[in-house]
C-alpha cells in the first residue's frame, strides 16, 4: 500500500494515501468562533468548505504555535478535512504488515522505514476529529 | 680638454690650464707682475709647452742664451728639471739655471693634480762671475763680450725677494686654477642636474599621465565590479523563483501520486511519472541551492574586491596627487639648476 | 389510466441522486459568478466583451430556471398511490370515502416527495380508520390540497369525520394551538391519546422529527362532527439565499435576509440595561440587544455601530454588529459535522473573493438569548 509521509514540527508522520484527496499550499483561513481549539478555521477548496485542523494540537503535542505551510485534504466518509502540516515529504510503498499497532484499538500505530520510526495516523484516529 | 668621466665627474688627466684659467687674464697678470717685480715669467703646460707669451724676458736670455740651439736646449732641460722638482714637491722650487741665473718653478695644481707650471726668475742674487759666463758663452756659441755685458744688466736681488716672488706667483696661479676648477665643477654638476631633472621631469609626467590612467581604470573597474554584484543579485532572485517552482512541482508530483493511488492499477504508470516529477523537482531545487551557494560566494568575493579596489583607488589618487607635487617641485629645482648653470658658465 | 401512469412515470427519470445534487450545487454556485460577471460587464469598455458577458448571464439564468425544474416533481405523481390507499381503506373499513387531491400540478422538490407521500399515507390511513363510522355517511370525503407559494409548500388534509373538541384539547394541553412541532414528545403522546389516535405513535413521532428537521410545522384544527384539518407546512429550501454581510471584529459574517426586519444606527436609539440584559427602545418597542461579538467571543476594536432587528418564530432581537457591508446572493453550504455544536452558525458560504464566510443561524441565536 502507499503512504504519504509528512512532517509536523519536524516529527515524521504518515497516512494511507487512499484517504488523501489532495495536497496544497496553505491559504487564508476563516476562523470559526466558539469552535474546538484544534480547529483553526475554514477554507474553500474546489467549491467545498473544509475545516482546517491544527494537527499537532489535535495529537496532544506540547505545542504552542503550529507554524504550518501545507494542507493535506483528506476524505473521511462524506466529509473532507484539511490537516495543517509543516512539510510534505514523499509517497512511499510499504507492506501492510509494516504497520505496528501500539494500542489494541488501532489508536496509535507506527511504521518502521529504514530504521526510522514514523507515527502512522489511522483512519480510526482521524475519525475522532 | 674638458672631458667627463663615466660617473659624470671631470677627467683631470686631460684637464688643461686654459680649461680652468682665462689665458688673457693670466697673460695680463703675468705681464704686470713681471714688469712690477722685474722678474721674468711664463706659463707652460705639463709638457713644458708655453701657454702664455713670456713676460719681461731679459735680453741675456732672449738675445743670447736662447739664440743658439745648444743654449735653447739647455734652457729647456733646465726648465724641465725645475718643473719636475716643483712637481715632485708640489711647491715652488728655486734653482740656478744652466746659465747661472736664479730661476723658479711653481706648479699649477687642480686639487693635487698638476696641470701646468708657471716659470719665472732670470735674476741674480750675487755678482756674476765673468769667467764663468765667458765659458758658458763659448759653450753655447754666443759672443762672449756681449754675453758678459748682458748679464751685467740682469736684475740683482736677494734670495728673500726671489722666494717671495715665487710664492706670490704660486699662490695667485693656484688660486686662479682652483677657482677655475671649482667653477668648472659647478658648471659640470649643474648641467648634469639640469639634464637629469629634465629627464626626471619627463618621467614624472609620464608617470602622472599613467597614474591618471590607472585612476580612470580603477573607476571603470569599480563600476564593472558593481555590475557583477548586481548581476549576481539578479541571479539569486531568479534562483528564488526556481526554488519556488521546484516546490510547486513537488506538490504537483505528490498530488499526481495521490490521484494515481486512487486510480489503482490503472494509475500505476502515472504513479511512476509522478515519482519522476518529484525527483526532478528535488534535483532542480538542489541545483538551485548549489547555484545560490556559488552566487553567495561570488558576492562575498565581489565585496572583498570592491574593498580592495576602493583602497587601491585611494592609493592611486594619493599617488597622483603626490606625483603632481613632485613634478611641480622638480620644475622649481630645474629652474634653479638652470640659473645655477648660467651663473657657472656665464658672466 | 394506464396512459397517465406511464406519462407520470415518464416524467420521473432515474438519476443518481448524488450526481444530481452535485450538479445542482454547482449550478447554484453559478449564481455567485453571475454577480461577478455583472460587475465585470460594467467595467468592460469593449462592446463585444459586454455582449458576450450578457449572453453568459442569460445562459446562467436559463440554466438556473431549468435546473430548478429538475428538482421538482408534480404532486399528481402521488395521485394513484393515494387513491389506491383510500380504496383499500374503504374496502377494509367498510366505508365509502371520497378522495380528492387538489393542486396536482403543484411541484415539489424530489427530496420532499417521498416524505409527503409517507406522511399523507400515514395520516390518511388514520383518518380512514378513526374518523369515519362504518357505512354511515356517503358524503365522507378526504380532501388533500397542496400548494406552494415559493417560500413554503403547504399540504392540507381535510376530512369531514368525527373531529375533536379543539378548545378542550387546547386547554387540556395548555397550548394555544395544536402545532405538533412545538410540543415535546410527552405532549404529543398526550394529544394523540386525547384524539384517539390509534395508529403507530412511534411513526408519527418520527415524522414529527423529520418535520422539525425540515423546519416545518403540522397543525391540527377541528370542529366536532364537522371537520378535521391537518395543515402541514414545509419550507422550500432553495440553497440560494439573500444575505446581509456585516463585520464583527475584523471578520465578515453573513445574515440571512429572511429574518431581518430592519437596520438602524446605534446612536439613533436609546439603550437600557437591567440585570445584565441590554435593551433598546425602538418605535415604542423594547427589544433585547445582543452583542454578537460577545456571543461569538470575538475581539472588537471599534465601537459597534450597527443594529439589525431580526425576527424569527415571532421572537425579536436587536443584533449589534460593527458595521454593515453589503447585500449579496449566497449559496449556503451546510455545516461540517465538526461544528454541529456551534449553534450560532448555520453554515458557510463562499463569497466572490474565494474566502469562506460564516452564515449566522438567527433562529438558534434567538433561542439562545
Amino acid at each position: 500500500m502507499q503512504i504519504l509521509t509528512f512532517l509536523i514540527e519536524n516529527e515524521p508522520f504518515a497516512l494511507d494515501i487512499t484517504l488523501v484527496d489532495t495536497i496544497q499550499n496553505k491559504m487564508p483561513i476563516t476562523p470559526v468562533p466558539n469552535s474546538k481549539k484544534y480547529v483553526i478555521g475554514l477554507i474553500s477548496n474546489r467549491g467545498n468548505v473544509i475545516p482546517v485542523i491544527n494537527t499537532s494540537l489535535m495529537l496532544d503535542a506540547d505545542t504552542t504555535d503550529n507554524i504550518y505551510e501545507k494542507f493535506i485534504i483528506i476524505n473521511l466518509g462524506n466529509e473532507k478535512l484539511a490537516l495543517a502540516v509543516n512539510e510534505i515529504d514523499d509517497v512511499l510503498e510499504i507492506e501492510e504488515k509494516d504497520i505496528e499497532n501500539i494500542n489494541k484499538d488501532e489508536d496509535f500505530s507506527i511504521v518502521n522505514i529504514n530504521s526510522n520510526v514514523i507515527t502512522f495516523l489511522t483512519y480510526k484516529q482521524l475519525q475522532k476529529i | 680638454m674638458i672631458k667627463k668621466l663615466s660617473n659624470g665627474e671631470l677627467d683631470l688627466t686631460v684637464l688643461e690650464i686654459k680649461d680652468v684659467i682665462d689665458i688673457k687674464l693670466l697673460q695680463n697678470f703675468q705681464d704686470n707682475y713681471a714688469t712690477g717685480m722685474d722678474i721674468a715669467s711664463v706659463t707652460v703646460d705639463i709638457e713644458g709647452n708655453p701657454v702664455t707669451k713670456p713676460s719681461s724676458y731679459t735680453s741675456f736670455c732672449m738675445d743670447f742664451t736662447h739664440s743658439t740651439k745648444v743654449g735653447d736646449d739647455r734652457c729647456a732641460l733646465s726648465h724641465k728639471k725645475g718643473g719636475e722638482e716643483a712637481a715632485r714637491t708640489l711647491k715652488p722650487y728655486i734653482y740656478t739655471c744652466h746659465a747661472g741665473l736664479i730661476d723658479f718653478a711653481a706648479p699649477i695644481l687642480v686639487g693635487d693634480y698638476q696641470i701646468g707650471t708657471i716659470l719665472g726668475g732670470q735674476v741674480l742674487t750675487s755678482a756674476p762671475n765673468e769667467t764663468k759666463y765667458r765659458k758658458t758663452a763659448s759653450e753655447i756659441g754666443v759672443d762672449e763680450d756681449g754675453y758678459v755685458d748682458a748679464v751685467k744688466n740682469v736684475y740683482m736681488t736677494n734670495e728673500k725677494n726671489v722666494t717671495a716672488a715665487a710664492e706670490v706667483l704660486y699662490i695667485v696661479a693656484n688660486s686662479l686654477s682652483q677657482a677655475g676648477y671649482e667653477r668648472l665643477k659647478l658648471s659640470n654638476m649643474s648641467q648634469f642636474l639640469a639634464e637629469n631633472f629634465s629627464q626626471i621631469s619627463a618621467t614624472m609626467e609620464e608617470l602622472s599621465a599613467s597614474s591618471v590612467n590607472v585612476t580612470n581604470n580603477q573607476h571603470n573597474l569599480s563600476d564593472e565590479i558593481n555590475n557583477v554584484k548586481k548581476l549576481s543579485i539578479e541571479i539569486n532572485t531568479i534562483l528564488d523563483s526556481i526554488k519556488s517552482i521546484a516546490d510547486e512541482t513537488k506538490m504537483l508530483g505528490l498530488n499526481a501520486a495521490i490521484e494515481a493511488a486512487r486510480a489503482g492499477d490503472a494509475g500505476r504508470g502515472f504513479g511512476v511519472v509522478a515519482t519522476e516529477i518529484r525527483t526532478l523537482s528535488q534535483n532542480s531545487k538542489e541545483t538551485a541551492i548549489k547555484i545560490m551557494d556559488l552566487t553567495n560566494k561570488i558576492q562575498e568575493s565581489v565585496d572583498k574586491t570592491i574593498e580592495t579596489s576602493h583602497a587601491t583607488l585611494e592609493t592611486t589618487e594619493q599617488q597622483s596627487a603626490a606625483i603632481q607635487e613632485v613634478t611641480s617641485n622638480l620644475m622649481e629645482v630645474t629652474t634653479l639648476a638652470d640659473e645655477l648653470n648660467s651663473i657657472a658658465n656665464g658672466k | 389510466m394506464e396512459q397517465s401512469i406511464s406519462n407520470d412515470f415518464s416524467e420521473i427519470s432515474s438519476v443518481n441522486k448524488k450526481n444530481l445534487d452535485q450538479l445542482l450545487s454547482l449550478v447554484e454556485e453559478l449564481v455567485i459568478n453571475k454577480v461577478r460577471i455583472e460587475k465585470m460587464k460594467n467595467e468592460v469598455s469593449d462592446n463585444s466583451h459586454g455582449k458576450i458577458l450578457d449572453q453568459e448571464l442569460r445562459i446562467i439564468s436559463e440554466i438556473q430556471a431549468s435546473i430548478k425544474k429538475v428538482r421538482l416533481i408534480k404532486i399528481k405523481t402521488l395521485t394513484n398511490s393515494l387513491e389506491d390507499l383510500v380504496n383499500k381503506c374503504n374496502t377494509k373499513n367498510k366505508i365509502n370515502v371520497n378522495f380528492i387531491l387538489r393542486g396536482q400540478e403543484t411541484e415539489i422538490e424530489n427530496t420532499l416527495i417521498i416524505y409527503i407521500h409517507n406522511i399523507l399515507n400515514y395520516l390518511i390511513k388514520d383518518i380512514c380508520e378513526n374518523e369515519f363510522i362504518a357505512s354511515k355517511n356517503d358524503t365522507n370525503h378526504i380532501e388533500v390540497t397542496t400548494y406552494s407559494d415559493g417560500k413554503n409548500f403547504t399540504t392540507v388534509i381535510e376530512s369531514n369525520g368525527k373531529g375533536f373538541n379543539y378548545e378542550a384539547t387546547c386547554d387540556k394541553l395548555n397550548k394555544k394551538s395544536l402545532n405538533l412541532v412545538s410540543f415535546d414528545e410527552d405532549e404529543v403522546k398526550k394529544f394523540l391519546d386525547i384524539i384517539h389516535f390509534t395508529n403507530n405513535v412511534e411513526n408519527l413521532l418520527k415524522l414529527r422529527l423529520d418535520l422539525i428537521y425540515l423546519d416545518g410545522s403540522i397543525k391540527f384544527e377541528s370542529i366536532v362532527n364537522e371537520f378535521r384539518r391537518i395543515t402541514i407546512v414545509i419550507p422550500i429550501t432553495s440553497s440560494i439565499m439573500q444575505g446581509l454581510l456585516v463585520t464583527i471584529g475584523n471578520q465578515i459574517f453573513a445574515l440571512p435576509l429572511d429574518f431581518i426586519e430592519t437596520i438602524i444606527n446605534e446612536n439613533t436609539v436609546k439603550t437600557k440595561k437591567s440585570k445584565n440584559i441590554e435593551m433598546i427602545i425602538y418605535m415604542d418597542h423594547i427589544i433585547q440587544l445582543v452583542r454578537l461579538s460577545e456571543l461569538l467571543n470575538i475581539e472588537t476594536v471599534f465601537e459597534p455601530s450597527c443594529i439589525i432587528i431580526v425576527n424569527a418564530n415571532n421572537k425579536r432581537a436587536a443584533l449589534l454588529v460593527d458595521s454593515l457591508l453589503d447585500q449579496t446572493d449566497m449559496v449556503i453550504k451546510p455545516k461540517h459535522s465538526i461544528m454541529t455544536d456551534i449553534r450560532e452558525i448555520k453554515g458557510s458560504t463562499i463569497l466572490g473573493d474565494g474566502l469562506v464566510t460564516l452564515v449566522l443561524d438567527i433562529p438558534s441565536i434567538l433561542k439562545e438569548i
